[in-house]
């Protein structure tokens, strides 16, 4: 799997799909195996998985972080490392080898309080379009460009404004749920 | 763009390290005696986590469906074999 031609797949939202079916051909079984030889189940597997592709996204997309490893070897140490994190006792029975050594998990990975979690939740489903152009943006990496093509503004500059318009509507929900919280 | 848009964009260039280097340095030194200012900063960034951790959301979904094709759709049985294979194996 070549990794340059992985990242652009990633980046381009049409085509993410495609990579991510690529990795579970090619990274999947290994990281299975990983998990069944520690006694975990299927599901298990499943989800130490999700969590090693997002981290591996992040960090391919975000970061741009140079991997010189293959990408199944490289998803596998990602996955060794969530799962100590996931059974803490377990640490010295997971051998981490050379480059493994090297892999981090971000340091906001693992899931918010619950009453972050609603707040999501409300987010997601009273603005889904403002949302879904602020994950273009801040998550998705994609340019103004795309962005303003992708959600049919007539310019970079218009969609502009509406990712900032989009970014105050959040603020402005986020300050109010910080206020009932204070009074609940 | 209103004001109150500018605003968010010095916050968001300030927070990304984007503006030269000695605005930069001039915003720092507004923080420290604006409490106003660093009260916006600080909501501002518990956006920007937001925004990641909505990201991660829309991408768990992503890969459920993908998840979902590869264990269900017929083009897959080999993949489905050998994954089955894994887990039906002694250790």
């Amino acid at each position: 799997m070549d990794y340059s031609e992985l990242t652009i797949m990633l980046q381009e939202p049409a085509q993410r799909e495609q990579a991510f079916e690529q990795l579970y051909e090619e990274a999947f079984p290994a990281v299975a195996g990983f998990v069944r030889r520690m006694g975990g189940s299927f599901s298990d597997a499943k989800d130490i998985f999700h969590d090693a592709l997002i981290i591996f996204y992040e960090k391919t997309v975000h970061q741009q972080t140079h991997i010189t490893a293959a990408v199944p070897a490289y998803v596998l140490g990602i996955a060794k490392h969530l799962w100590v994190r996931k059974y803490k006792g377990d640490q010295q029975h997971v051998s981490l080898e050379g480059m493994e050594k090297e892999v981090s998990i971000p340091y906001d990975f693992y899931e918010p309080k619950a009453s972050e979690n609603r707040l999501l939740q409300y987010l997601a489903a009273a603005g889904k379009k403002c949302m879904e152009m602020l994950r273009s943006f801040y998550y998705s990496n994609l340019t103004m460009q795309e962005i303003a093509e992708t959600f049919g503004y007539g310019s970079v500059r218009s969609a502009t404004v509406q990712k900032f318009k989009c970014l105050e509507k959040v603020r402005e929900k986020v300050k109010n749920e910080a206020y009932e919280e204070v009074f609940e | 763009m209103r004001k109150s848009l500018n605003d968010l964009r010095l916050i968001e260039n300030y927070l990304f390290q984007r503006l030269p280097a000695a605005e930069q340095q001039a915003f720092k030194v507004r923080l420290l005696t604006e409490s106003r200012l660093s009260e916006q900063v600080a909501v501002q960034q518990e956006v920007y986590a937001l925004i990641k951790r909505y990201g991660r959301r829309q991408l768990k979904k992503e890969l459920e469906a993908v998840h979902e094709r590869m264990f269900k759709s017929p083009e897959k049985t080999w993949f489905r074999q050998k994954i089955k294979n894994l887990f039906t194996r002694k250790k």
